[in-house]
């Protein structure tokens, strides 16, 4: 171990004093991030929506939705030929 | 446990004994360079829960390019390095200008660097520029490479060479100015 080295191992040991409380303080910071984070992802789509509601929209319900057994267009005329 | 295996259960599982260990192996380190650098407990305090925090947000972006170690310093570096420079209002801690730096006849070498007596360099380190403070420690504390300084700095590796020959010079400038009874 170096002098330079040394000189770290001084400081790390002056900082074992205060060391816990400001492990308190980095973790308590990390679970709030944590917290909006998880905030953000299970709620913004709903709010989204909420907003969407508040403007006076609503979900777009007019358009028919394809039904799945039927035949995909780039198939139709294939089954027309097969039935001849 | 190695780094890399820490660094991927936390983030796998968010465990909290995995920032318990990453806290207890660089918690110290960070604060050593903050107080090296800033040179004022009460603002180490704050920048090592700072970097802690930003190192932590950020874990996901570490590539492993590099030693995990060495990302931490980096950043830490970085941190007091911003910090310092917003202070000074935007003083240029590494300038590129080095035609006005006088020129060394002879380099010293690391022998005569690393054989300070630390209450010595404890001194002079304080009494360095912020710039040659900080390229001191990269390289004798950290075993940092020329590449790996530079990289950080955004320098070439010749300025670096050059800025860690300066830096040598007034250390034992220093030295001698300081301590000459003990000389």
């Amino acid at each position: 171990m170096n002098n330079f080295q040394q000189l770290q191992n001084e400081f790390e040991g002056d900082y074992e004093r205060i060391g816990a409380s400001n492990k308190r303080s980095i973790e308590s910071t990390l679970s709030t991030f944590k917290f909006i984070a998880n905030i953000f992802e299970v709620y913004l789509p709903k709010i989204g929506d909420l907003l969407i509601a508040f403007a006076g929209g609503r979900k777009d319900t007019s358009k028919p939705h394809s039904n799945p057994s039927s035949t995909p267009p780039n198939l139709q005329d294939f089954d027309s030929n097969r039935n001849i | 446990m190695e780094d890399p295996e820490v660094i991927h259960v936390y983030l796998a599982y968010q465990a909290a004994n995995c920032f318990d260990l990453l806290y207890k192996r660089y918690g110290g380190k960070i604060y050593s360079k903050c107080i090296s650098m800033l040179k004022d407990e009460a603002l180490a305090h704050d920048a090592t829960q700072e970097v802690f925090t930003k190192i932590f947000l950020n874990l996901s972006k570490f590539n492993e390019k590099s030693r995990f170690s060495t990302w931490v310093y980096s950043i830490t570096y970085n941190y007091c390095i911003d910090y310092i420079r917003r202070k000074k209002k935007n003083a240029n801690l590494f300038m590129d200008d080095i035609s006005r730096l006088p020129e060394i006849e002879d380099e010293v070498s690391d022998d005569e660097i690393l054989s300070i007596a630390v209450h010595q360099l404890k001194v002079i380190l304080e009494e360095l520029d912020d710039g040659e403070r900080a390229i001191l420690l990269m390289k004798y504390q950290d075993g940092m490479s020329i590449k790996e300084i530079a990289s950080l700095l955004n320098k070439t590796e010749s300025a670096v060479k050059m800025r860690i020959k300066r830096a040598k010079e007034r250390a034992k400038h220093l030295k001698q100015k300081l301590f000459k009874e003990e000389y």
